[in-house]
């Protein structure tokens, strides 16, 4: 029973249709948040279920695999966590709110959808999806100028690469007759394909996927995505099409451990090179946090694509591993914003006097995404290295250590004004118990799965 | 029963008594340190006596394993040992006396005694230690205790500035002192001085560390060019001048170059070293003593002279002949400075210019002073006579003829000086208001006591024996040279201080005398072309450390963020920029991968 | 029977929790839980000294647990002779800066917790027998010395805290390379650091390895271009601070240096050691020219730490038994001396608020205590032979002279700098007429005392008797020598 498999995704539609219906009603619309979670966590009860379904469905548009099964469980977990810190978000205002968390339940749909395809259509029509709910959530705010401009930049640049990549999509098909991911990987791997064109159109297709992932050069729109969306948002996004892109490029690329075309692991180190360097270069003199976190996701992006360019099973376990623990600090530094409410570096001067938990919380996921030990961060960055060099791509490593140092000093810009700054910013701060509970689990999360990561190491053993 | 290794322990107990309680025992002070030396002189005796009853030296355990090979806490007892033993506790003891009086009313007289008591537990450690290590850390212990000594009177920038000079002048001999050893090592593997008699190795290593280790010698005995130190150390009260950089600590290096004889005599290259250096040293000094005006320095300066000469003795061969000038100089030298104490305290000034005719107010410092210049100018039958004498001798018998006129012309001129300092001093009438008066029992008594032995120790004879050196063939004869010198010097004097006649006018040689009275600009040299230097190379490593090696460390973190904001730049906000970018990366990958 | 080695790393952390309980406003209770901690850890480590066999070359008290299995990572402990002294210099200084902490004012809770998490890094790093963990502690002490220098530092202790923070971090970033690397090379995979040592790898790897290692190493140490973090953190670090970071920081470089370089790639040793030794002489050469031009009392003795630091280098570059011995004696040395260093830059910096060596003058009589202990241990530092300094540094030497005698000399040279900084440091602290300024400043007080004293007792006892260390640590030591 291949229905059995979409349990999860069509019980947490059906609850953001409760969501949207709710949203006409003022007092189911105050506690959309409470449904939006119920959902969430029903989809995360069920899930555990769908294991013993059949590993096809859908007329082969949808895999069930141990790392779609990862991907999904991931992105539920994201999705709960940035439901809380929107419930936290003053920002989001009461009258919105019902359509709000009926989007964020629909891209979490969409992007599990995403990271099960089989198929080229499905990964079309799903990217598409999200992509489109992503333009909504990023202008949510209507009022605000950046949030209305960022939405609107998003959709442009988005369009356009989901237009490229549908533009390689159906050169594939041409070429393969079939868009059967399996199928085109056998043909691929097989040399029965024109070689160049086939370069040519894998590469349209990565260009989109490239988009989702930010990788540089196609990252130019996420900055201000980042900044001008809703901060849970850009938390969102910084995770979900992210770890949906990483997903769909193991699919696509990496079929049974082999590379779809020869070139992959020049590809992959190449553009995981630019994309951490330039993303943490940019980053050092951010002055506005959440941009600085976006390129700072920029920059992880590249580390996560370098695990990917060993191509190999430790490589993509690497990827696994680091996509987990990246949820948990990234949420705790763009929830630290929320909770703080200071968008600007120099407003975080003295914030270890004023509320040191937040400071705590803060300093705590900017370390951990520093990569220092014993903070889950380092296990993140370790087991990708380590993946690096099993591979023997010392200098790709080399590159790679290089950059966290560089990407060091920006996280201790923050550190350094919470605690060090002599003078204080007075901002109150949004004192939302919710998002005090949701971050202080990502600490504990950044510290335990430093001192103990063999807990998701189990989880993402592959066959 | 072995007992030689507590002898310096008593003085070490006294200086930690002084040190910790000083304060509340004020003059008692005094009594814990000279009780200590004294006991230290019996146990001396009682050393002595085992030695003679044939015990010798002996090992207390290991102190370090160094290549394997263990380097003992030993203890050497042999003459040289057991005469630097009795000198250094027994002049120790007067000294001590004396200081009583002479440091009465200063307000750190406790700490005085204290840092005297650690010389001398450190000076009878330095004899006693039977290898280089365990010598060298006793070597720098005396140092330093020359070092706080000199600054003992701190407040005055110039005896602080003293202490420093000192510490760090004996401090470039001792680096070389070091390299010996550590050469002496590596060529014949031992740190033992029982070993020296039989050490073979590269000759020209063996020379070289020979001359390494005379290093260390030259610095703490003040020799050329190591010498600059010594003038200026008497900054500190004299009593230390007489005991330490006079008496024992200065001959430590006499001692040093005695000690290590077996290798200096095996390698001729070597001992000519010592014997020039020592030449140098004995003529240098000598020559700048006789126009110098501070009474102590002209001591100093002479005490320099009769260092360099004890070198020369020993680097003719003489063993003998060094070790006993060694002996009585320490004697009638520390005579010489307690006396000039004794003066100082009397009249509050060092310049002789200043003074005169002080015999009749100071009787008993005064004839001291007279008996201790005898002795020193090598005036028969005075110590200081038969010592030189054996030097001149050994000179003579081992054909140095340079070297001997070199030793005869200091003894000139050592004659000339004493009796200038002394007709200045003592003679003739006052040259401005003094009220001397004669110093207290505490300190006349030590004068009294050292000035028989600076009279009569040349009798006792030359501790150690040489074999081979008892036939003196000629020796009358330059006993008579020696003497005649000698009293052409004193009364050379005479007659230019006493009768005033003026010999050569003093124009003619104002050249000389210029020279003279400026050291030979040997500071002024060392300024030139070692201090400045090398304070402006620390200022340029700062500088460099500062601008070069951290700047380049900044400027790397500069260069990253100026690319950053460089970078920052291409993010220009505008849709269609960002558009382009993307279409250009898709054909610049394009053409990548496929070549194109 | 409990497991000393752990008990002993663990502890500070019991102190955070007992630390992070206390309500802010008990400073006092948390000092007094500060002293009650490290004091329990010194006692600790005493009682590990003693139980210690001097005998064995092997790994004592070890303690073995698997960790992360999947990553072949596991909790390894051990104490050899190399890692004792350390350790019990680390638990002395650690209770002797505590001491210090006591005049510690704003937020001494923080401070606590930073100081326990530092205790619990510097522990494990010289216990840690696994290479990971070994890291992993490394790192650790990163985060709260950056604090602890960040928050309680001088006017410029932002940019000195970032300084020291990135370059340790790039140093160590290299390390974790060459961690994994040796891991992937060795046969099996492993990250143990016993196995390691006899692994034997290729040598053209060897000395990229090395070098991997040993640059993190020599940022630590520090090794000259390496070193410039050093007098920016020390002069902005608060005294204690100060204390950990010359006394027992700068010692994970070495001991870095002895338990992994030299073990794991000892061809590349043998190829590198003329170069070691030629940094390591520039080192203390140019680290005593620098700390002579300081005006600043503390810098001056940062910069002689660099220089002290050239002779552990030298000892390594020896690749004997004496020059090896001499390298972990000096370490150790070093650890008492400076860190009493800098407890008396520290009291007079109480009194004065300047280290402008030319603000002082003729303190000998106003402060005589502070007097004694100021050129006892100057003269410590300096080398004076009968203090420890000297044994150390001497045994270096001889250690190094047979392979590279012109070095030595120069060296020695070096070590007349040494005395010329020193010395003038006192003439224009010490000596001279007193200075107006100075007038007021009270001597060290009991608690002053207490913490300086034990160093300077240390400091003669192993100066005139220095076997009383060696012997703890000759026996490994020479293990190590033989492989060369």
């Amino acid at each position: 029973m291949s229905i059995q498999f979409l349990f999860p995704e069509l019980f947490l539609f059906a609850m953001a249709l409760w969501v949207l219906f709710g949203s006409a009603f003022p007092s189911l619309r105050k506690i959309s948040d409470f449904f939006a979670t119920l959902g969430i966590l029903g989809a995360l009860l069920i899930l555990p279920l769908t294991t013993n379904s059949s590993t096809v469905a859908f007329f082969d548009l949808l895999i069930n695999d141990p790392i779609s099964y990862f991907f999904r469980f991931l992105i539920l977990l994201a999705s709960v966590l940035i439901i809380f810190l929107s419930s936290g978000d003053k920002r989001i205002e009461e009258e919105h709110k019902g359509e709000y968390f009926f989007f964020i339940l629909s891209l979490t749909v969409s992007l599990m959808l995403a990271v099960s395809s089989r198929s080229l259509l499905m990964v079309y029509i799903t990217v598409e999806a999200v992509s489109i709910i992503s333009y909504i959530l990023i202008g949510y705010f209507r009022n605000d100028k950046f949030s209305s401009e960022a939405g609107l930049k998003y959709f442009l640049f988005g369009a356009l690469s989901t237009g490229i990549m549908l533009y390689g999509v159906s050169l594939i098909y041409g070429l393969c007759g079939s868009l059967d991911l399996n199928m085109i990987a056998n043909l691929a791997q097989g040399g029965h394909v024109f070689l160049p064109a086939f370069i040519l159109a894998v590469v349209f297709i990565l260009v989109g996927l490239a988009f989702k992932c930010s990788l540089v050069p196609f990252h130019m729109v996420a900055p201000d995505a980042y900044q001008g969306a809703p901060t849970a948002v850009s938390a969102f996004l910084s995770i979900g099409p992210k770890a949906m892109g990483f997903a769909l490029l193991i699919r696509l690329f990496l079929t049974n451990q082999t590379p779809l075309i020869p070139q992959w692991t020049t590809l992959a180190s190449g553009l995981a090179i630019i994309t951490m360097i330039i993303g943490n270069i940019i980053a050092l003199k951010q002055t506005n946090v959440k941009r600085m976190l976006a390129y700072s996701s920029i920059a992880h992006a590249g580390f996560m694509l370098m695990a990917l360019s060993v191509v190999h099973q430790v490589g993509i376990q690497a990827l696994l591993v680091y996509l987990f623990i990246y949820v948990f600090m990234n949420v705790g530094a763009f929830g630290c914003v929320i909770l703080t409410n200071r968008e600007e570096v120099d407003d975080y001067a003295g914030l270890s006097r004023q509320n040191p938990l937040a400071a705590l919380i803060m300093a705590t996921s900017l370390l951990s995404l520093a990569g220092l030990p014993p903070l889950a961060g380092f296990m993140a960055k370790f087991v990708v290295i380590a993946a690096v060099i099993q591979a023997k791509s010392y200098t790709l490593a080399l590159i790679a250590v290089a950059n966290s140092v560089v990407a060091l000093f920006y996280y201790l810009r923050i550190i350094k004004v919470m605690y060090l700054s002599k003078n204080d910013c007075i901002k109150p701060i949004n004192c939302s118990p919710v998002l005090i509970l949701v971050l202080i689990v990502t600490v504990i999360a950044n510290i335990l799965l430093g001192l103990w990561p063999q807990g998701i190491m189990h989880i993402i053993t592959l066959p | 029963m072995n007992i030689a290794h507590y002898i310096p322990l008593f003085p070490f107990l006294a200086f930690v008594i002084n040190i910790f309680m000083g304060r509340r025992l004020k003059v008692a002070s005094a009594y814990v340190s000279i009780a200590a030396c004294v006991l230290a002189f019996i146990f001396s005796l009682l050393v002595f006596q085992g030695f003679s009853a044939g015990q010798g030296s002996y090992s207390l355990g290991t102190w370090l394993v160094i290549n394997g090979k263990s380097l003992n806490f030993g203890v050497i007892v042999d003459p040289l040992t057991i005469m630097m033993l009795l000198i250094v506790t027994f002049i120790g003891c007067f000294i001590l006396i004396y200081s009583i009086g002479y440091m009465h009313d200063d307000p750190r007289f406790s700490r005085y005694f204290a840092y005297i008591s650690l010389f001398m537990s450190s000076m009878l450690g330095l004899v006693l230690a039977d290898n280089f290590i365990l010598l060298l850390i006793f070597w720098e212990g005396v140092g330093l205790c020359s070092y706080l000594l000199i600054a003992f009177w701190y407040e005055r920038p110039a005896a602080a500035a003293a202490g420093l000079k000192a510490f760090i002048t004996t401090r470039i001999g001792d680096t070389g002192f070091l390299v010996g050893i550590l050469i002496l090592f590596f060529a014949c593997g031992t740190f033992h001085f029982t070993d020296l008699k039989s050490v073979t190795g590269p000759e020209s290593l063996l020379t070289l560390a020979a001359i390494l280790i005379f290093t260390g010698a030259m610095g703490k005995s003040a020799q050329f060019p190591l010498h600059v130190w010594l003038p200026d150390a008497m900054e500190g009260p004299t009593a230390v001048s007489a005991l330490i950089h006079a008496a024992t600590m200065v001959a430590a290096g006499v001692y040093l170059v005695a000690r290590c004889f077996p290798l200096f005599s095996a390698h001729p290259m070597a001992l000519q070293t010592v014997a020039v250096i020592g030449g140098i040293s004995a003529l240098m000094a000598a020559t700048i003593a006789t126009v110098n005006n501070d009474i102590k320095r002209v001591l100093a300066y002479s005490t320099i002279s009769q260092l360099g000469l004890m070198m020369l003795g020993l680097g003719v061969g003489g063993l003998s002949a060094g070790t006993f000038h060694l002996m009585t100089h320490a004697f009638f030298k520390a005579l010489l400075f307690l006396c000039a104490g004794s003066v100082i305290h009397a009249v509050g000034t060092q310049d002789i210019q200043k003074m005169g005719g002080l015999l009749s107010k100071m009787k008993i410092t005064g004839a001291t002073f007279c008996i201790g210049t005898l002795a020193l100018a090598g005036v028969p039958p005075f110590a200081g006579f038969w010592s030189k004498d054996e030097i001149l001798l050994t000179a003579w018998n081992n054909h140095h003829p340079i070297l001997f006129v070199v030793a005869l012309l200091t003894s000139f001129l050592t004659a000339f000086y004493m009796a200038r300092l002394i007709f200045l001093v003592l003679f003739g009438s006052a040259r401005s208001q003094l009220h001397a008066h004669e110093s207290p029992l505490t300190m006349t008594i030590p004068l009294m006591v050292l000035s028989v032995f600076a009279a009569f120790a040349g009798f006792i004879g030359a501790p150690i024996k040489e074999v081979g050196m008892e036939a003196h063939g000629g020796s009358f004869l330059i006993m008579a040279i020696s003497t005649v010198v000698s009293l052409t010097g004193l009364g050379l004097a005479y007659l230019l201080y006493i009768r005033r006649i003026v010999l050569i006018p003093v124009s003619s040689v104002s050249g000389l005398h210029n020279l003279l009275v400026n050291k030979y600009y040997i500071d002024e040299i060392y300024d030139y072309v070692l201090i400045k230097p090398c304070l402006r190379l620390c200022q340029g490593s700062f500088v460099f450390d500062a601008k070069i090696v951290d700047g380049l460390v900044n400027a790397m973190a500069s260069i990253t963020q100026f690319f950053s904001g460089l970078l920052r730049k291409t993010q220009t906000g505008l849709i269609q920029n960002y558009l382009f970018v993307q279409i250009l990366s898709l054909v610049l990958l394009l053409i990548w991968l496929l070549k194109i | 029977m409990i497991p000393l080695l752990s008990s002993i790393i663990f502890l500070p952390l019991v102190g955070v929790l007992l630390v992070a309980l206390t309500p802010s406003r008990l400073d006092k209770c948390i000092k007094y839980t500060g002293l009650l901690i490290t004091g329990l850890g010194l006692l600790l480590s005493i009682y590990l000294v003693m139980c210690f066999d001097k005998t064995k070359s092997s790994m004592q008290f070890v303690e073995y647990c698997p960790w992360l299995t999947g990553l072949n990572i596991s909790y390894h402990l051990g104490v050899d002779g190399l890692s004792l002294a350390l350790i019990f210099l680390t638990a002395l200084l650690g209770f002797i800066a505590c001491l210090a902490s006591l005049n510690i004012q704003e937020k001494v809770k923080e401070y606590f917790i930073f100081y326990f998490l530092l205790m619990v890094g510097m522990f494990g790093t010289f216990m840690a027998l696994d290479l990971m963990l070994f890291y992993i502690f490394w790192e650790t002490v990163l985060i709260p010395m950056y604090f602890l220098i960040g928050i309680w530092g001088g006017p410029r202790r932002e940019y000195a805290a970032v300084k020291f923070f990135l370059y340790t971090l790039a140093g160590s970033v290299l390390m974790l390379l060459s961690i994994l690397t040796v891991y992937f090379l060795a046969q099996p995979h492993t990250f143990d650091i016993l196995k390691l040592s006899s692994v034997g790898f290729d040598p053209h790897w060897q000395m990229v390895l090395f070098l991997g290692f040993f640059v993190a190493f020599a940022v630590k140490v520090p090794l000259f271009p390496f070193h410039t973090w050093l007098p920016d953190a020390h002069v902005e670090a608060p005294t204690p601070v100060s204390v950990l970071l010359a006394g027992v920081l700068l010692k994970m470089g070495g001991y870095g240096i002895f338990r992994i370089c030299l073990p794991f790639f000892k061809d590349a040793a043998h190829n590198l050691a003329p170069a070691l030794a030629i940094f390591a002489v520039i080192n203390i050469v140019y680290g005593a020219c620098v700390a002579m031009a300081q005006t600043d009392f503390k810098k001056m003795v940062a910069y002689s730490s660099v220089s002290h630091m050239g002779f552990v280098i030298l000892g390594v570059a020896a690749l004997n038994s004496t020059g090896f011995n001499g390298a972990v004696l000096e370490m150790f040395n070093h650890g008492i001396i400076t860190g009493g260093m800098f407890l008396m830059v520290g009291v007079l910096y109480d009194r004065a608020h300047t280290r402008d060596l030319s603000q002082f003058g003729g303190l000998s009589s106003s402060m005589p205590f502070y007097a004694f202990c100021l050129t006892f241990l100057s003269l410590a530092s300096l080398g004076l032979p009968g203090l420890s300094g000297f044994v150390g540094e001497f045994l270096s030497l001889v250690g190094a002279f047979g392979h590279y005698p012109w070095l030595v000399v120069l060296a020695a040279i070096g070590l007349i700098v040494g005395v010329a900084y020193f010395l003038y440091m006192l003439q224009r602290v010490l000596l001279g007429t007193l200075n107006p300024k100075c007038v007021s400043y009270g001597d060290m007080t009991a608690l002053d005392l207490i913490s300086v004293v034990p160093l300077i007792i240390i400091t003669f006892i192993v100066g005139f008797y220095p076997q009383i260390v060696l012997t703890f640590q000759q026996v490994t030591i020479n293990g190590i020598a033989h492989l060369f």
